[in-house]
């Protein structure tokens, strides 16, 4: 393919000021003004790649965002109390007022649970993939969380902030580290094929940090907006146009060398070029051998997971490739649980679909990251927005919502595989023993790649604000 | 201890001494005399903490004023009958103040005498500590515009600050810019638009000083000016037109909040009445102008759940809090939410408070009141006859055809001869409004006999179980079994899967005599054709109501075809019909005018008690809170028992009282901020300690004073800084004062900006010929109109004349970004903007230089010039200069594009054009 944009003189090569210094001189800062931020970046460069705060574990990210609320007791934590008390109300809470209304009686898992892997971990019968990468795996089976409405929920999950507007973890990643691939973004955001998630395009806003550090939407089936020119222009005929922009952008800059806006702005139009190129490339998954088909499940004949297979492939091209943060989703909007985890009605009917769905892409993408030797380096991470109650609804095969205690967990990165951190109590409702906010679990993934959350920071509306806002403490405990 | 107190007094003496000497020789200085004394011996009992006697110190009104004992504290030139100096100085240990520990001294007690008996001259508030020390909230000085050395440029009192400033790093303003780029910069700056290229032509012909005072009445009186400083304020308050949240619904009727807006700037309604509307407008026929109250996102997912609904409010209220405080003031408030701001003079108590002023407010929609109002509620009076007269038609029906009364939509009874049975079955045909069945409730209920009362044994606590039709699968259960729980729930209710066959069951523990039924719908989707079937003592199964012997409820849309009713002949149900529809029709017409045009721009209603919330929790509220001020600034003479509205009058007039030091300091730099890219204080929402610190503090307090005194008239301020030469000033930059002051704070250039993505999408419009003027009403839309509220929303990928209007009538919906110019740093209304983020990525490239819009304006601009100027090339590109960069091509230009465009065409012009730095810019 021939590349359409790129510029054959670089222009930003002749500017005479060193650019990354001019943009930190500042007259004012010796006056008591407040820096932006607490990263100091070149802002013609904003993704060059930048030293962390200390040694960090893990260089890369992928966030897997189960949307919709997974159920801890059906899936992760395994709770004999609660197949013993099955049919009973939970003690203390007989007539619990949840999101939609009143709870009945406990309800033991739809599944059977067995011990997995050397360390023995019961897991659900339903997830055997990710059964057989169980000593690979960190649980964080004590998270709570502040809200019990999806949106919010997601909001926190991604940003930190039940609120909208603020930044989310992969953009406060790329903001402190940069990337090692300058010719794609440091922050990519996959979609679910079925639809975007509840909050939307919050969950990988750049909020009120520079629109640079944005998450970029794209995935295998949803190509990047305007990444081609027009229908009707011909190859030729845009490299010419661009030859003249630059021409003429450069005589205007005459006047203006010292303005490093302007010269960003011409370089962008480089960058572009440079991601008309790789972004087709790395999305072009059929490039695969056979055997990495097979292993994630892309030839499926469910093909939300065929679909969410390719999508895991395209996670680990992203990472290989220099991506520092990708936040990949597994499941789209409220739809009554048919579209995404949400199943306040008829768990035994629709759950099995999306565990199949979850199950074999995701473990083959731990599988393949590890045989890359990848997964030291990259950390994967499994979360939802809140867990399910322990019992069904009252009148329905279904679980509400439960924001008091639910499973993430990790792999790769840094942490102990093989592990388990925190529980709820004996039913699974609340987080009961070593009980972690998500702040905690930010405060985490931050320190994994060498960042010091309450370093990290950016001036917004009164406060350096913080991915964790103002709390957050780093689980020494899960570490390897 | 003793030594040190000794030591202390020494110190104190010699001090003392020293300042009689100062004395004799000067006049008394309120902040080096007196202010000390009021500090050590006053303010804690009399400070912003506490005001013991409702007397308080800490500000100047309040330290001349009075306290409880109705006596005025001080008395100009009058020492002895000041009541503050009657009490410091009495020998009555009653009566002498402080009452306890030593009094003032002699020199103390004649400092404040003297003070006094010379006019006690104002200065600086008395200040207590480091949060209240910070500049912004001292009273706004009034200084003279200093005398800098060189004044040739100079043109007005801006510019005498400015060059001063510039004066002490050995800088100075700049020589003017060419004609123009000057037009074009008035143009962007106060319209958001460029000019044409006529105006441009004419104004280089003749660019004088009478010319450039024509060009600046001009650019106000025009009706893009109050887009283009609407966008800006609205940005303030994040305007949106959805709600934001998971649910995110639209809001159809919230755009008269962001006409009043415009049309306020138009007219250029004084600022103090601006923000007054917008607080209390429902008092003064402003209705529209409340929106700004309810602009922020807010949950509206509805949830039984207790805990989650006060999160909700919390939450909700708390945008409303931060929406008045950051923008008119400058306050970080919310950060007082679950604590004491950690910089600021701002207690949790001030936040609760303010919480307290809009505890009567919520989010949602009113009628506007006003001609239209008044029209309606004539036009609905006149229909009230007409109701009548169908109510008696329908009277006569239902007696002559012998029928009974008709359902209730939310809770009726059936009655019928006692019997004894385990099961009740309900058959359902039809609903009133053709929707699939819906129930909340039924309840049977036993005979009563003596010791034992009637009681609904259909209840899942009495054993009963319930079997039925397939049932909805919602999101939510919709089982049968909620019809036994006793309860109306928000969500948990039945609701059938079919609209016919639908039938459910419900089996009772034991047999039971029951003479009667409750059935509790929805108000919607009511069962109106059903039967009720039972095996009774026999076990034969038979129908023991049947709904055909009423008559239709006025909800019933049922038309002559599936009406049934017992016994009546196709014309008698016919005329049954005819009167339903026509009542029900009329009902909700007169409904409908009674409502009044309803808007967007909050509800009001009996506030409820507001309660400090520890830490912020929703579930740990602590005092009782009364609504009241923030305390460093004043106090409102409210309390709990102030009636809703006369709450928010009361701290839209503290707000806007010309003694506040906040509120024309925030206008007038947020007014600077959009004419030179950052404001004097570059923090724009936030005065704070946290925020940033001015670069010309005196200039800033010269403008805000300006503002006053010019009796709050914005464009006043407008052509005061048209006429600037600091705005007037070349943008080109000068590598010497580059090196001392990079950012360009202290405006030795005009400092060029990137344009927002609304100027970037209009001037692009405008050079296309395309752009549609018509303001005002509905907006357009962006995106594809959706089937699941939940569903992506889809970019609309061709516009049309609609889609053309300016940027400000597009659909602003949360959660969303705009397609092409949404990646300029647009903001989502999330979270409140008054400063837009520059920042420059690939992704913008790809979208000005890729995207279907941009190429099809450049075609546009193509056509249209091409089609004026049909055989002369270098003229069409000239006129494609004009009406993009406002100036003709020079010649190196021209020998660069010539043979392009032979090669392919004007219209790849029009793509080079739309993604010149030159044009993305306002230099």
């Amino acid at each position: 393919m021939r590349n359409q944009l790129l510029n054959r003189r670089s222009f930003l090569g002749e500017s005479q000021f060193g650019l990354a210094g001019i943009a930190l001189a500042s007259l004012l800062s010796s006056e008591g003004v407040l820096a932006d931020g607490s990263v100091e970046y070149d802002p013609t460069a904003p993704f060059q790649a930048r030293q962390p705060h200390f040694k960090a574990h893990a260089k890369n990210v992928i966030v897997v965002f189960c949307a919709g609320a997974v159920s801890h007791v059906d899936f992760w934590e395994y709770k004999p109390e609660l197949v013993k008390y099955h049919g009973k109300p939970l003690p203390g809470n007989e007539r619990l007022i949840s999101f939609q209304g009143e709870n009945g009686a406990l309800q033991k898992p739809l599944w059977n649970f067995s011990a997995k892997g050397e360390c023995g971990k019961m897991l659900s019968d339903i997830v055997p993939h990710i059964g057989d990468c169980a000593d690979d795996i960190c649980f964080l089976h004590s998270v709570h969380t502040k809200s019990s409405t999806h949106g919010p929920g997601e909001n926190l999950m991604s940003t930190g902030f039940n609120r909208e507007g603020y930044p989310g973890m992969g953009a406060w990643v790329s903001y402190g580290l940069g990337t090692a691939n300058q010719d794609l973004p440091a922050f990519v955001a996959i979609e679910d094929p079925r639809g975007t998630p509840q909050s939307g395009p919050n969950n990988w806003s750049s909020g009120f940090l520079p629109a640079a550090f944005q998450g970029t939407s794209f995935s295998t089936t949803k190509p990047i907006r305007y990444l081609t020119p027009p229908p009707n222009n011909v190859p030729q005929q845009n490299t010419r146009t661009l030859d003249i922009l630059n021409t003429l952008n450069e005589l205007h800059r005459q006047d203006f060398k010292t303005d490093t806006e302007l010269s960003a702005r011409i370089s962008s139009y480089e960058l572009a070029a440079k991601l008309q190129l790789s972004v087709p490339d790395v999305t072009r998954i059929q490039s695969e051998p056979e055997h990495i088909h097979t292993l994630y499940g892309t030839d499926s004949k469910n093909n939300i997971k065929a679909d969410f297979a390719r999508n895991c492939i395209l996670a680990r091209r992203l990472v290989e490739k220099g991506v520092r943060f990708v936040q990949l989703f597994n499941g789209a909007y409220a739809s009554g649980g048919k579209l995404n985890w949400d199943t306040h009605n008829n768990m035994p009917e629709l759950v099995p679909g999306h565990a199949e769905a979850l199950d074999q892409p995701l473990a083959g993408l731990i599988k393949d990251l590890k045989q890359r030797d990848l997964l030291k380096e990259t950390l994967v991470i499994c979360c939802t927005e809140f867990g399910r109650m322990p019992m069904f609804q009252v009148g329905n095969d279904g679980r509400d919502h439960n924001p008091e205690g639910f499973t993430i967990w990790m792999a790769g990165g840094g942490v102990k595989g093989g592990f388990s951190y925190g529980a709820t109590d004996p039913f699974g409702y609340k987080a009961e023993q070593n009980p972690l906010s998500v702040h905690d679990v930010h405060a985490t993934i931050l320190h994994l790649l060498g960042l010091d959350h309450t370093r990290l920071t950016y001036y917004h509306n009164g406060l350096q604000r913080r991915l964790t806002d103002v709390h957050g403490h780093v689980i020494k405990e899960v570490m390897s | 201890m003793r030594q040190l107190s000794f030591a202390f007094c020494i110190i104190c003496s010699i001090t003392g001494h020293l300042s009689i000497a100062q004395a004799f020789e000067k006049q008394v200085d309120f902040d080096r005399d007196v202010r000390p004394i009021l500090i050590q011996k006053c303010i804690l009992c009399h400070g912003p903490g506490r005001q013991e006697s409702g007397y308080r110190i800490d500000r100047f009104k309040d330290l001349s004023g009075m306290g409880d004992s109705q006596r005025q504290a001080i008395v100009l030139g009058n020492a002895l009958k000041s009541h503050l100096y009657q009490r410091v100085s009495s020998l009555d240990p009653d009566i002498r103040m402080p009452p306890n520990g030593d009094g003032l001294n002699r020199l103390q007690l004649d400092t404040i005498a003297r003070w006094i008996n010379l006019g006690a001259k104002r200065s600086n508030t008395v200040v207590t500590n480091q949060k209240t020390d910070h500049w912004s909230f001292q009273q706004i000085r009034r200084p003279q515009p200093p005398r800098p050395k060189k004044t040739d440029r100079l043109i007005n009192e801006v510019d005498y600050f400015t060059q001063t400033k510039l004066e002490t790093r050995g800088l100075s303003l700049a020589e003017s810019t060419n004609a123009n780029t000057l037009i074009r910069r008035v143009y962007l700056v106060m319209l958001g638009l460029q000019p044409t290229p006529e105006e441009v032509t004419q104004f280089v012909s003749d660019p004088s000083e009478i010319a450039y005072e024509r060009l600046i009445e001009r650019v106000l009186a025009s009706p893009q000016y109050g887009e283009r400083w609407a966008q800006h304020w609205l940005d303030c308050v994040r305007y949106a037109e959805s709600t934001g949240y998971e649910i995110n619904r639209s809001i159809p009727n919230i755009f008269p909040y962001r006409d009043y807006v415009i049309r306020s700037f138009n007219s250029d309604l004084p600022y103090d009445r601006f923000l007054r509307e917008q607080i209390a407008g429902d008092q003064v026929e402003q209705d529209a102008a409340t929106g700004f109250l309810v602009t922020g996102p807010h949950d509206t997912n509805p949830s039984p759940d207790p805990r989650l609904t006060a999160m909700q409010f919390q939450d909700g209220h708390d945008e409303i809090i931060k929406t008045v405080s950051a923008v008119t003031m400058g306050l970080t408030l919310g950060c007082a939410r679950c604590h004491d701001h950690k910089f600021d003079p701002l207690s949790q108590q001030d936040y609760y408070r303010l919480q307290a002023i809009f505890a009567g407010v919520s989010y949602g929609t009113r009628a506007e009141q006003g001609p239209e109002f008044d029209q309606m509620q004539q036009e609905a009076a006149a229909l009230k006859p007409n109701i009548d007269r169908l109510e008696q038609v329908a009277y006569q029906l239902q007696e002559t055809n012998a029928l009974s009364q008709p359902i209730h939509p939310r809770e009726y009874e059936e009655t019928f001869a006692p019997f004894t049975t385990d099961r009740v079955r309900f058959e359902i045909y039809h609903t009133n409004d053709g929707l699939t069945p819906e129930l909340d409730d039924v309840e049977i209920w036993t005979v009563a006999e003596e010791n034992a009362p009637s009681i609904n044994i259909a209840h899942r606590d009495r054993g009963a179980t319930a079997t039925s039709s397939p049932t909805a699968m919602g999101n939510q259960g919709k089982s049968a079994d909620l019809l036994l729980d006793g309860s109306r729930q928000l969500l948990l209710y039945y609701k059938a899967a079919d609209k016919t066959d639908v039938w459910f069951e419900i089996k009772l523990a034991r047999r039971h005599k029951i003479d009667r039924i409750t059935i509790k719908p929805r108000g919607r989707a009511v069962p109106v054709d059903y039967q009720i079937k039972s095996p009774g003592e026999n076990g034969e199964w038979s129908t023991i109501v049947d709904s055909r012997t009423r008559y239709p409820h006025i909800s019933d849309s049922r038309t002559t075809e599936t009406m049934r009713l017992a016994n009546l002949s196709e014309e008698q149900i016919s005329a049954i019909v005819d009167n339903t529809k026509s009542r029900r029709e009329l009902a909700q017409r007169v409904e409908r005018l009674t409502r009044g045009p309803q808007i967007y721009t909050g509800k009001f209603h009996t506030p409820r008690d507001t309660f400090l919330m520890k830490g912020g929790d929703p579930q740990k509220p602590a005092e009782l809170m009364d609504p009241g001020f923030i305390s460093v600034l004043g106090r409102l003479d409210i309390d709990g028992n102030t009636l809703e509205a006369d709450r928010r009058l009361a701290l839209a007039n503290a707000i806007t009282d010309s003694d506040n030091p906040l509120t024309a300091r925030v206008i007038s730099n947020r007014i600077w901020q959009h004419y030179f890219g950052t404001g004097i204080v570059d923090t724009p929402s936030d005065f704070g300690v946290n925020g940033s610190a001015p670069t010309h503090p005196l200039l800033l307090d010269w403008l805000a004073g300006f503002l006053i005194d010019n009796k709050w008239s914005l464009k006043d301020l407008h052509r005061l800084l048209l006429r600037s030469a600091t705005f007037r000033q070349t943008s080109h930059t000068d590598e010497r004062a580059f090196a001392i002051d990079s950012q360009t704070r202290l405006l030795w250039r005009f400092p060029p900006q990137r344009l927002e993505a609304e100027v970037l999408r209009d001037t692009m419009l405008r050079a296309s010929g395309r752009l549609n003027l018509r303001q005002f009403g509905k907006p357009f839309k962006f995106f594809e109109e959706s089937s699941s509220q939940f569903a992506d929303r889809i970019p609309l990928k061709q516009f049309n004349q609609e889609g053309w209007r300016r940027m400000i009538y597009g659909e602003k919906i949360r959660l969303t970004t705009v397609g092409v110019f949404g990646v300029f740093d647009c903001p989502d209304a999330s979270q409140m903007t008054p400063k837009r983020a520059i920042s420059t990525s690939a992704v913008q490239a790809l979208a000005l230089y890729n995207s279907g819009f941009v190429n099809r304006h450049a075609r546009f601009m193509a056509e249209a010039v091409g089609n004026k100027l049909p055989s002369d090339l270098t003229a069409q590109v000239r006129t494609s200069f004009m009406r993009t960069l406002s100036r003709p091509p020079t010649s190196s230009e021209l020998d660069v594009i010539m043979p392009l465009i032979k090669e392919d065409g004007l219209e790849s012009l029009g793509r080079i054009l739309f993604n010149l730095n030159e044009f993305v810019f306002l230099n």
